[in-house]
């Protein structure tokens, strides 16, 4: 039944890619508590996401689509400040939530496809699950965490539901949710359980480095960790930061 | 004097009503107080024999016109160019011009020499611009004049402490301080030195404290002059005397510098003598650099003089650095001769000299040669050496100390160390420090994997380097990097040794070396992934020996019966990434791809076999 075997090929293990002070980007690499960060930044940005297959970056205005080697593949010119990005599998995963303008951006294998939306609260993460559908987590006044899907089509909403007990910043990984508030990191699957980490940081930002891993930064401590989180594995390390920031 | 006279001689002479183009003033050296016009009579205060009254005196120029300050001096009557001997002038600047408004300092001293009152002229002799005048010319010379800016008169009291110094013959003659003239040790060979004792006389009845006895020299430089005070009395009694020597021994030849004088109490003494050639050894110009690292003094050049022993950098008693000072030593090129040295030694504990040319060295004219000095010391105290160069004789001195700080150690949250690991590390001092302190904390990692040199995993998590600067606050027991006593950082993915190092100012390095075994190949993370017609397995782990090669995977239907076992040899592929702009260390991502015939979801689960140096590592995987 097994004809043969390929050539095994051996390689540096992939972390994805990070970004730190000053918006300087760079591949990481290593495995959870060994990791090391590029010497030289290949990138520039304000925000982004990035999966195994590849990335968003956004940089004055403009949300730049790029592919697993970070190289160009789209371009478009949103004019937003703070776009919140989100790529966590192939390209065609990748959308953008633009706050200014209420509208949602994503790639259709194509072309960038926007759509206004009328949600209200913040939008703190959102994905892609399916090409019509964006999952959005929108944290309230209250500053509980709501799932909300909306239609790409419509721009309406078609679901919101309260999660119960999760505060702060959150972002969807795989099927977990991971939430920083500023005393711990609360990680919870899709069953309910619950597992905390203490990770104290008022300032904490959480941005994709690849399909498995998050960065979590504090730009005021200067300290960032990173979190490998799969169906199998949950590993919380602590990140050197970038030779440049460290100075 | 010889200026004085040219003006005198050449100058056309002014009116004696012309007004004086120079005022002078009580300076306060201190700024406390403003400068005063000086009047045209000033009165010392009592003043004993054998003691001095300082005045100082700016002088300024009042005119439009530049002036050629030619000197100020005391005579004995108003139109007198004869010195009053009751009175000298030191620190002045002769022959100096002065533009409108420029000024000049020096210091008028009533140091009587004989009993009562006593009167003195200050007078300045100065000439002054005018057209196409020249003050140096013969030709067309500047008219000169003379002024008088004070009467100046003090009486001397009798006599209480005086300094006199015994002559060759045994018999003392008194100095008289504040003089412009120093005493002069004379003409003394480079490899000799000569020593007088001087005498300090209590003239009074009573006793009376000794007064602090120390040399004046430049600072930084080193001294041709040595003072021995180690006879004298805390105090001397009525009608006696205690004594003191100073040797002048010189290292360099010519003439000392002029700043050098006797203090004895607040009385100044000035003192002189020249270093001279007899032998041809004694043209030896001599010479050492300081090149200890993160010495304050580091890249100084020093000319050393015998009379002032050669001062190492202070070190830490049983440390790893040693203080180190380059010499030179040329014959200048006007020498007639080579110059053989003989011996070329150094001696004394904890003093140590390399580099040396080999015996018998000869230096010709115009050549030189070099060696380095070292001192370094297991105990602590004072260390002295000395170092021949021929007949050319040096003191040597070196200080170690010991740590002002308590005793500390190195703390971590985990042991033994293995590879991928993040631990902490926590400076533990025995008790709070009693002192602020900066050290360094730096981690070297020595990899025990043949043709391997380092892992840029190994770092300090704060910084992505491997030095950090530490912290040690008053009463604190652990020093701090940004205030976190915990100090992360990564064990890398390769066996060897990581050491770590502190340093603390004035104090040992310490270092501790914790060892990383070699280990059987670790998997992080395995995938198993049907894509069909492949089967496709992923492994990220390390291999902290870099010998990983014989891999074995064995297939499995979904109802677990054996389909085929599978052996790969990918050592070539492993050798070629470990050995070649390896970047991550021993960490590897392993993908396999295994072409199938057939239905690839009949396939279920894989058995790995990874080995490597140390054994072999199984893993299993269900295929997805």
């Amino acid at each position: 039944m097994l004809a043969a075997t390929l050539a095994a090929q051996v390689s540096a293990p992939r972390v994805g890619f990070a970004r730190f002070a000053g918006g300087s980007v760079y591949a990481v690499s290593g495995l959870s508590a060994n990791l090391v960060v590029a010497a030289l930044p290949i990138a520039h940005a304000d925000s982004l996401s990035f999966s195994d297959s590849g990335g968003l970056l956004a940089h004055d205005g403009q949300i730049d689509l790029v592919d697993a080697n970070a190289q160009p593949v789209a371009s478009f010119a949103s004019g937003e400040a703070a776009p919140l990005l989100n790529i966590d599998g192939a390209l065609t995963t990748a959308i953008a939530w633009l706050p200014s303008s209420h509208s949602l951006l994503h790639w259709d294998g194509k072309k960038f496809v926007l759509t206004e939306t009328a949600l209200t609260g913040e939008v703190t993460a959102l994905q892609l699950p399916d090409p019509a559908k964006a999952h959005l987590l929108v944290r309230q006044a209250d500053a509980s965490i709501s799932v909300v899907l909306v239609s790409l089509d419509t721009g309406q909403v078609i679901d919101s539901q309260t999660t119960p007990g999760l505060e702060g910043k959150a972002i969807a990984q795989r099927s977990f949710l991971v939430a920083a508030n500023s005393k711990t990191l609360v990680i919870e699957s899709a069953n309910g359980q619950r597992r905390v980490l203490p990770l104290a940081g008022r300032d904490l930002t959480i941005e994709r480095m690849s399909s498995d891993w998050l960065h979590i930064f504090s730009a005021s401590s200067g300290e960032h960790w990173a979190l490998h989180l799969t169906q199998t594995d949950l590993q919380l390390s602590r990140m050197p930061p970038a030779r440049e920031a460290a100075q | 004097m010889k200026r004085l006279l040219c003006a005198l001689l050449l100058g056309a002479g002014l009116a004696s009503a012309q007004t004086s183009p120079l005022t002078f003033y009580i300076h306060d050296t201190s700024g406390a107080t403003p400068d005063k016009p000086l009047n045209s009579s000033y009165a010392f205060a009592n003043t004993p024999q054998g003691s001095s009254t300082p005045l100082v005196i700016r002088a300024v120029n009042s005119s439009a016109s530049t002036i050629y300050w030619v000197q100020a001096f005391v005579s004995n009557a108003a139109n007198s160019t004869v010195a009053n001997g009751n009175f000298s002038i030191t620190g002045q600047v002769i022959d100096q011009v002065l533009a409108p408004s420029g000024s000049l300092l020096f210091t008028v001293n009533f140091a009587p020499t004989i009993a009562g009152a006593t009167t003195g002229y200050l007078r300045a002799t100065y000439q002054i611009q005018q057209g196409t005048c020249s003050f140096t010319s013969g030709t067309n010379p500047c008219p000169s004049g003379t002024t008088n800016a004070s009467t100046l008169t003090g009486t001397a009291t009798d006599p209480q402490l005086v300094l006199s110094y015994k002559t060759a013959s045994g018999s003392a003659v008194v100095l008289q301080p504040a003089s412009s003239t120093p005493f002069d040790f004379g003409n003394v060979s480079t490899s000799s030195s000569v020593t007088v004792t001087f005498l300090l006389s209590n003239q009074t009845s009573g006793a009376l404290p000794t007064p602090t006895i120390k040399l004046q020299t430049t600072q930084f430089f080193s001294s041709a002059f040595r003072l021995d005070v180690s006879s004298l009395p805390a105090s001397i009694v009525g009608n006696s005397f205690a004594t003191f020597t100073v040797t002048f021994a010189p290292g360099q030849t010519g003439v000392t510098d002029p700043s050098t004088a006797l203090l004895v109490g607040a009385l100044s003494y000035l003192v002189k003598g020249t270093g001279v050639i007899v032998a041809d050894i004694d043209a030896l110009q001599i010479s050492y650099t300081d090149v200890t690292p993160g010495s304050p003094s580091f890249g100084v050049i020093t000319r050393p003089q015998a009379a002032t022993a050669i001062q190492f950098d202070q070190l830490v008693a049983g440390g790893t650095t040693s203080s180190i000072f380059n010499f030179v030593v040329t014959n200048p090129a006007t020498s007639y001769n080579a110059i053989a040295v003989s011996p070329l030694k150094v001696s004394g504990a904890g003093f140590g000299m390399s580099g040396a040319p080999a015996a018998p060295i000869s230096i010709a004219p115009g050549a030189s040669i070099t060696f380095t000095l070292t001192f370094a010391a297991a105990a602590t105290g004072t260390y002295t050496g000395s170092l021949s160069i021929g007949t050319r004789q040096f003191t040597l001195q070196g200080l170690t100390v010991i740590s002002p700080f308590p005793s500390f150690s190195l703390q971590l949250s985990a042991q033994p160390l293995t590879s991928q690991q993040q631990v902490t590390l926590t400076v533990q001092f025995a008790s709070p420090s009693a002192f602020t302190g900066t050290g360094t904390l730096t981690m070297k990692f020595v990899p025990s994997v043949a043709n391997v040199t380092d892992d840029p995993a190994v770092l300090f998590l704060a910084t992505n380097s491997r030095q950090l600067s530490l912290e040690l606050a008053i009463g604190a027991q652990t020093a701090t990097y940004k205030g976190q006593s915990a100090i992360a950082f990564q064990t890398g993915t390769t066996a060897g040794t990581l050491s770590f190092t502190l340093e603390f100012v004035n104090t040992a390095p310490f270092s501790q070396s914790f060892t990383i075994t070699p280990a059987t190949v670790h998997v992080t993370s395995a995938t198993a992934v049907r894509q069909s017609p492949n089967l496709v397995v992923t492994i990220n782990g390390y291999d902290n020996t870099y010998s990983a090669g014989q891999l074995s995977f064995t297939f499995y239907d979904v109802s677990g019966k054996l389909i085929a076992p599978v052996t790969v040899n990918a050592a070539t592929s492993f050798q070629q990434y470990f050995f070649t702009n390896n970047s991550a260390g021993g960490a590897f991502a392993l993908q396999a791809s295994f072409p199938v015939q057939g239905d690839v979801t009949q396939v279920g689960s894989v058995a790995i076999g990874l080995t490597n140096s140390q054994g072999q590592t199984n893993t299993t995987q269900t295929f997805q």
